[in-house]
C-alpha cells in the first residue's frame, strides 16, 4: 500500500535531537536516510518540506481521551500539507509516554530508536499521513550512533513509503553457510531482522546506507499503478502463480531471481537480485469460524480474492549490461520461520507453512537492456494433491468415527472441517487435532489448527458457544491443539477444525482425536474395589485410568473400552463418589465422568437368573444359563460384563469355550450362556456383576446309562421248558458298568414254564450280565423278557418260538475230517436254524454215531464188510446261538470210520462221516 | 553407575548467579542469548506467562485483555491484565497480538498516559510452545539480539529449510524449558532486588 501523493514531503521538529545532535545535524541525518529512497524509476519523491512549527515535546503533547493530542501540524488531520511529521523526542519522553515507561531507555534503542507509526488511511487504499519519533537519548558522542540511528531511520523510511520485509540473501543472517561479500551486498536493506556482529548493527553489512535492487523492485511495486500495464526500462518483469497439482495457488513460498550471462566469462551470479513471496496480495487474516471474521475489513493487509493465492510478482530484475542476452533463474525457498508477527515476511503473519512438493526451479532468457514480461503458472512437482475433504458442513456435520479418530485435510482456502460427536451430561471430554506433514508426520510448520464447539442446536454462524481453543499449538505434542470442554447437557455437539489463518491447502492435513469416556459399569463398587468396564472413544495404548484420583491397574482395552480394576475405598481416602478419569500422558489430554464411581458395603445393582438348567442334565448336554443385571435404580444396565464360571463340578461356557467366560449385557441387561457339565455329580455355576453381585444356581450332572440286549429277539424250540439265556450290556455314559443289578421279569407270553420269571444278574467287569431262562411256547407263539437296571433302564427281548417242522441243522465246522489213526476227531459244531435261518435256542438234537473200521477203498468183487466197534445215540440242546457242539465217538490209534446223524425237529437230518485213517 | 551431567541450562543458571550483573548500554551488546533475555528482562516492569483473551479497538488505544497464568513481575497470577497500546503501533497493521496467543510477555510499566508495550518490540513477546507441564519458551528472537549468536541460534531455520519436514521440528536448540527459562528469570529478579 502506498501513499496518497506522489510527493510526500516530512517536516522535522523545530528542536534539537539530543545534545549531541542539534537540529541541523537533526536534519541531515533524516535526509540522508530519506535520499536513500527516491529512485529515478518509482514516481515518488520523498522531501524535505521544512520544519513543525514547534518544538514537539512532553510541554506541548498532552494526553485526551482520544489518546495523545499532538500539535496541529503533527496531527494527522494536517495530512494535505504534512504528510509525515518528525518529531525529535529528545529525552525520550514522548517515546516513553507512547510505548510505556522506560521504553526510551539505551537498552532498547535497537527497537525504539525509531518509533513510526502510519495513522492515517485514505480511500481508495492508500497512505495519507505517518508521525516519525526519534528518540533523542539513542543519540551520543560517538558518531557511530548517529549513523545507527540514520540506518534505523531509513529502514522505518522503508516502512512508511509501504515497503514490507523481504527476504533474500537470506545466509547473511543465517550464517549458514557463511555468506560471501557479494552476498552481504544484496541483501535488503528491508531485510526483516538485523543482525548483530557488535556496537552497531549498521556495520554487520556494506554500504548499509544503499538501497539494493530487491528493495527498489519492491518499492517499484508499491508504487506502480498498473504494473502490469508499466514497462520497467532495462528490468524484465516476471510473474506467475505457484499451484498445488490441481489448481490451487501455493501461498509463502519464496523466490529468488538469480542472472547469469552465459558467455564472456560472466556467468552465473552467486547471490539472488530480487525476490519474492507466492501469494504477497493475499490477505494475512482470512478469519475462521472459530475466532471470527478478520479485522481487516478493508483489505489492508491483502485480499482474499480467490485467485490471488499463489501469485507472484519480481517488479521488476535489473538486466545486466555486460551482454545482449541474460537467463534469469527463478528458484523457490521457503521463508524463515521467525520471519513473522513484526517481521512479517509474505501472507503469513502467525506462523510460515512450508512448501510442498519439489523446490522450483525456472528460467527465463531476456534481452539485455530491455523491458519486457514473462508470465507462467507453474504447478510445484510432487505437491500434496488431494483436495477432498470429506467432512460435512456447518449444517450438515460428519459423525465422528466410532473410534474417535480420523484423519482429514483443511482445503481449499478458507475450508473448514466439520464433526459431530454426541455426549453425555457429566463429562469432560479432550479434542486433540495433530497438523501433519505430507508424510503424515506431525508438524508445526502447516496447518495451524483451531478448534471450536458449538450445541448442535446453533444457528450456524456464530462464534462457538460451549468451547473453543484460539491457541495454537497448545497441546503437549509437536503440531496439536488441544481443546478441553466439561459438558453439561446431554447433547450432540458440532466440532469445527479450521486454520487459524482461515487458510486451507492441500497440504494442511490432520490427524483428530475424541478422547472421551462415556459411561463406566458398574456404577457402585464394594468396599474393597473390583473391576470397572469404561466405555468412550479415542482410547489409546498407555492412556492410564484414575478413579478418585488413586491409578486402578488397566487390564484390558481398545480404542473404546478400558477394563480396568478400581481400588478399595480406602485406597481413595474413603471418598464415596469418585470421578473416573482416562489420561494420556503423553499428549496431556483427559476424559473424565464425574462422580461416575461411588463405593458402599452392599452392591445397589441387582442380578437375577432368568433361565435356570434343570435339575438333572446329562453329562456333555447343553443347557441355559441366563441373568439379568439392573442397576440401581432398576434399569437394565447394558453393556456390563458378566462373569460365568462354575464353582462346584466340571463345566464348560460354551459362549468362549472355557470354565469361565465374560459376557457383556445387553440393551436389557441380560447375558446368557449355554454350558455343559463334563462329569457326573452336582453343578454350582454362578453369574458375577463387576459390582460384586453374585447369583448362584446348580443342577445334577448325570451320566446317560443304557441297557442293551445281546440279541433284542430270541428263537428258540417250541416245546415246554426251552432252555435260553437272556444278556444285556449295562453302559454308563461309554463306559461299562460293572456290578449293576439287572432284573429280569417276564412280559407277555409264557415263560418259564408258564409263570412269571423275576430274578436278579449281576453285571460283571466287562458290564455283561447273563441270565437263564426257560420258555414253554407253542408252535409260533411269542412272548417277551425284560430287563431293568437302575430301576428304571429297561430293555424286553422278544422271544419266539419256532416249529419243529420248521427246524433246520447246518454244519458250522468239524463236519468234513480225515485225519490218521493216530490223531484225534475234533467236535463237530452244528446250528440249528428255522428255515429263515435264524438260530434256535433250546433246540433238542439226536446224535446217532456208529464207528466202524477203516477200510481200503474196493473197486472191484465182493467187499468186506467192516467190523462195528460201537455206537452211541445222545441229545444235545442248542445254545442261544443255536449252536450244537458234541465230541465224535472214536477210538485211540484206530483206523476207523465214524458215522454221525443228527436229526431235530420232524424234518431236519443231517449226516457226517468223519475218517481216521491208517 | 555413572554420574548424572546437569542440564546445560541448569549450569548456564547458576553460573549466571555467581556472574557480576552487566550493565548494558548501546555500546555493549549481549553476547549470548540469556545475556540478551536478561537485558530485556532488567528492563521490563511486568513480566508474566498469559493468554491473549480479546483485543478490542479503542479510539486512543488497542486494549488487549490477557489472562495471566503464572506471574513473575508485576501483576498476579490469575488476574486478567488490560494492555493499553498506543493506537499508533497498531495502524501500520501488523498482528501485534491473537487471540489465543500464549507468551512470556515483557512489558514496560504503563507510562503516565496508560500506554505499554514489550520491551524489545516484538522480541519482549516470547511465544510458548506446549502445554503448562510440559512446554518450552521460544527464545529464537531473543537470540538474534545477542553478537555470539550469529549462525547458531538461527539454525533451526536453516535445518527446517534443509529438510522441510519432520525431522527438522525436532531441532530446536533456541526452545528452552519453559520451567527453566521462568526459574531463570525468578533468580535474576531476586539478583537484582538485592543489588
Amino acid at each position: 500500500m502506498g501513499w496518497s501523493t506522489p510527493v510526500v514531503q516530512y517536516f522535522v521538529d523545530s528542536g534539537a535531537l539530543s545534545s549531541w545532535v542539534d537540529h541541523a545535524a537533526a536534519v541531515a541525518l533524516i535526509d540522508a536516510a530519506a535520499r536513500a529512497w527516491t529512485t529515478p524509476t518509482v514516481a515518488l519523491t520523498l522531501v524535505n518540506g521544512g520544519m513543525l512549527a514547534e518544538d514537539v515535546s512532553g510541554n506541548n503533547v498532552y494526553l485526551g481521551s482520544s489518546g495523545p493530542i499532538w500539535p496541529a501540524d503533527v496531527a494527522s488531520s494536517n495530512y494535505a500539507a504534512k504528510q509525515i511529521a518528525i518529531v525529535l523526542d529528545t529525552d525520550g519522553t514522548l517515546t516513553d509516554m507512547l510505548l510505556g515507561s522506560g521504553a526510551s531507555s539505551l537498552v532498547s534503542c535497537r527497537t525504539n530508536a525509531v518509533t513510526e507509526s502510519v495513522d492515517l488511511f485514505i480511500q481508495p487504499g492508500k497512505v495519507a499521513h505517518a508521525v516519525m519519533l526519534l528518540n533523542g537519548r539513542c543519540t551520543g558522542p560517538a558518531p557511530e550512533q548517529q549513523l545507527q540511528m540514520q540506518y534505523q531511520l531509513m529502514r522505518a523510511f522503508g516502512r512508511v513509503l509501504g515497503v514490507g520485509w523481504s527476504q533474500l540473501n537470506d545466509n547473511v543472517f543465517t550464517g549458514m553457510p557463511a555468506p560471501t561479500y557479494a552476498q552481504q551486498q544484496h541483501w535488503p536493506i528491508m531485510h526483516p531482522i538485523d543482525i548483530v556482529c557488535g556496537l552497531y548493527t549498521y556495520q554487520c553489512l556494506p554500504q548499509p546506507f544503499t538501497l539494493r535492487e530487491d528493495d527498489i523492485s519492491a518499492l517499484q511495486l508499491v508504487y506502480a499503478p498498473n504494473w502490469y500495464n508499466t514497462d520497467l526500462p532495462d528490468q524484465v518483469v516476471i510473474s506467475g502463480s505457484l499451484t498445488f497439482p490441481a489448481g490451487q495457488g501455493m501461498n509463502g513460498v519464496n523466490l529468488i531471481a538469480t542472472r547469469e550471462i552465459p558467455w564472456l566469462q560472466y556467468g552465473k551470479e552467486t547471490w539472488g537480485t530480487v525476490s519474492a513471496v507466492s501469494g504477497f496480495q493475499t490477505r494475512a487474516d482470512n478469519g475462521n469460524p472459530v475466532t471470527g471474521p478478520t479485522a481487516d475489513s478493508m483489505n489492508v493487509q491483502g485480499s482474499a480474492y480467490p485467485t490471488l493465492p499463489g501469485n507472484w510478482l519480481f517488479f521488476g530484475v535489473p538486466s545486466l549490461p555486460q551482454g545482449p542476452w541474460m537467463n534469469v533463474y527463478i528458484t523457490s525457498e521457503p521463508i524463515n520461520p521467525l520471519y513473522i508477527g513484526a517481521y512479517s515476511v509474505g501472507p503469513y503473519r502467525t506462523g510460515q507453512a512450508v512448501p510442498s512438493g519439489d523446490a522450483v526451479s525456472l528460467v527465463y532468457g531476456v534481452a539485455s537492456k530491455s523491458s519486457g514480461k514473462r508470465y507462467g503458472v507453474v504447478p510445484v512437482a510432487n505437491a500434496a494433491n488431494t483436495c477432498a475433504a470429506a467432512d460435512g458442513t456447518e449444517a450438515a456435520p460428519m459423525a465422528v468415527s466410532v473410534t474417535g479418530e480420523w484423519a482429514g485435510v483443511l482445503c481449499g482456502y478458507g475450508h473448514t472441517s466439520w464433526a459431530s460427536v454426541a455426549v453425555r451430561a457429566g463429562r469432560t471430554a479432550t479434542v486433540e487435532v495433530t497438523a501433519t506433514d505430507e508424510a503424515g508426520a506431525a508438524s508445526s510448520a502447516k496447518a495451524r489448527p483451531v478448534l471450536g464447539l458449538w450445541h448442535a442446536s446453533d444457528a450456524v454462524g456464530t462464534l462457538p458457544t460451549v468451547a473453543q481453543s484460539n491457541s495454537v499449538f497448545n497441546g503437549r505434542l509437536n503440531g496439536t491443539t488441544q481443546l478441553k470442554s466439561a459438558i453439561t447437557t446431554t447433547e450432540t455437539l458440532r466440532l469445527a477444525i479450521t486454520d487459524q489463518r482461515g487458510d486451507g491447502r492441500p497440504d494442511y492435513t490432520y490427524r483428530a482425536r475424541v478422547l472421551y469416556a462415556d459411561s463406566v459399569q458398574p456404577t457402585q463398587l464394594r468396599a474393597g474395589g473390583g473391576a470397572v468396564h469404561i466405555v468412550g472413544t479415542g482410547f489409546e495404548p498407555g492412556n492410564t485410568v484414575t478413579i478418585g484420583g488413586v491409578l486402578a491397574a488397566i487390564n484390558s482395552q481398545t480404542a473404546t473400552t478400558i477394563d480396568a480394576l478400581a481400588p478399595s475405598l480406602a485406597a481413595v481416602g474413603n471418598t464415596a463418589v469418585n470421578d473416573v478419569v482416562v489420561n494420556d500422558l503423553r499428549t496431556g489430554g483427559t476424559a473424565i465422568i464425574s462422580a461416575a464411581l461411588s463405593y458402599s458395603s452392599a452392591p445397589a445393582d441387582t442380578l437375577t437368573v432368568v433361565i435356570a438348567p434343570q435339575a438333572a442334565v446329562d453329562v456333555a448336554a447343553i443347557t441355559t444359563f441366563t441373568v439379568r443385571l439392573l442397576d440401581a435404580s432398576g434399569h437394565a444396565a447394558a453393556n456390563a460384563p458378566i462373569a460365568f464360571t462354575a464353582v462346584r463340578g466340571a463345566v464348560v461356557f460354551n459362549v468362549c469355550g472355557q470354565a469361565a467366560c465374560t459376557v457383556m449385557t445387553d440393551s436389557s441387561g441380560v447375558a446368557t450362556t449355554t454350558l455343559a457339565a463334563q462329569a457326573a455329580g452336582s453343578v454350582t455355576q454362578q453369574a458375577a456383576a463387576h459390582s460384586g453381585t453374585v447369583v448362584q444356581t446348580g443342577f445334577t450332572a448325570t451320566l446317560v446309562r443304557t441297557l442293551t440286549l445281546a440279541r433284542t429277539v430270541q428263537y428258540v424250540a417250541t416245546g415246554a421248558g426251552t432252555v435260553f439265556a437272556g444278556s444285556v450290556l449295562a453302559l454308563a455314559g461309554d463306559a461299562p458298568a460293572a456290578n449293576v443289578s439287572v432284573i429280569w421279569m417276564a412280559g407277555s407270553g409264557v415263560v418259564a414254564g408258564g409263570s412269571s420269571i423275576t430274578a436278579n444278574s449281576m453285571t460283571g467287569s466287562n458290564g455283561r450280565a447273563t441270565i437263564a431262562a426257560t420258555a414253554s411256547l407253542g408252535e409260533g407263539a411269542q412272548a417277551t423278557l425284560q430287563a431293568c437296571a437302575w430301576t428304571s433302564v429297561c430293555t424286553t427281548m422278544d422271544i419266539v418260538a419256532a416249529a419243529a417242522a420248521d427246524l433246520r441243522l447246518v454244519a458250522l465246522s468239524g463236519d468234513m475230517q480225515t485225519v490218521s489213526a493216530a490223531a484225534t476227531l475234533t467236535p463237530v459244531v452244528l446250528r440249528v436254524t428255522d428255515t429263515l435261518g435264524h438260530a434256535i435256542a433250546g433246540a433238542a438234537v439226536a446224535l446217532h454215531q456208529q464207528v466202524v473200521g477203516w477200510q481200503p477203498a474196493c473197486t472191484s468183487g465182493r467187499c468186506p464188510v467192516a467190523p462195528t466197534y460201537g455206537t452211541s445215540t445222545t441229545t444235545a440242546l442248542s445254545d442261544n446261538d443255536g449252536l450244537v457242539s458234541f465230541a465224535p465217538l472214536q477210538y485211540a490209534d484206530t483206523a476207523t470210520v465214524t458215522r454221525v446223524l443228527a436229526a431235530v425237529g420232524t424234518q431236519a437230518a443231517l449226516a457226517v462221516t468223519l475218517n481216521k485213517t491208517p | 553407575m555413572g554420574r548424572r551431567s546437569l542440564p546445560w541450562c541448569v549450569v548456564a543458571a547458576c553460573l549466571l548467579l555467581l556472574m557480576p550483573m552487566p550493565v548494558w548500554s548501546q555500546a555493549a551488546a549481549p553476547a549470548t542469548t540469556q545475556d540478551a533475555l536478561h537485558a530485556l528482562a532488567a528492563e521490563a516492569a511486568i513480566v508474566f506467562v498469559g493468554e491473549v483473551l480479546d483485543i478490542h479497538p479503542r479510539e486512543a488505544a488497542v486494549e488487549v485483555r490477557l489472562r495471566v497464568d503464572e506471574a513473575l513481575r508485576g501483576v498476579t497470577t490469575g488476574q486478567v491484565l488490560t494492555l493499553r497500546e498506543w493506537t499508533g503501533l497498531w495502524a501500520a497493521g501488523e498482528p501485534r497480538y491473537s487471540v489465543g496467543q500464549r507468551a512470556l510477555l515483557l512489558l514496560h510499566a504503563p507510562s503516565i498516559a496508560g500506554f505499554t508495550s514489550p520491551v524489545g518490540g516484538a522480541d519482549g513477546v516470547l511465544p510458548l510452545h506446549g502445554d503448562a507441564v510440559t512446554g518450552s519458551v521460544d527464545l529464537a528472537w531473543i537470540a538474534t539480539r545477542a553478537v555470539g549468536n550469529t549462525g547458531m541460534l538461527r539454525a533451526r531455520s536453516m535445518a527446517r529449510r534443509a529438510t522441510l519436514e519432520g525431522a527438522a521440528e525436532a531441532v530446536q536448540s533456541d526452545v528452552a524449558d519453559r520451567r527453566i527459562v521462568l526459574d531463570l528469570l525468578r533468580a535474576w529478579q531476586r539478583m537484582d532486588q538485592a543489588q
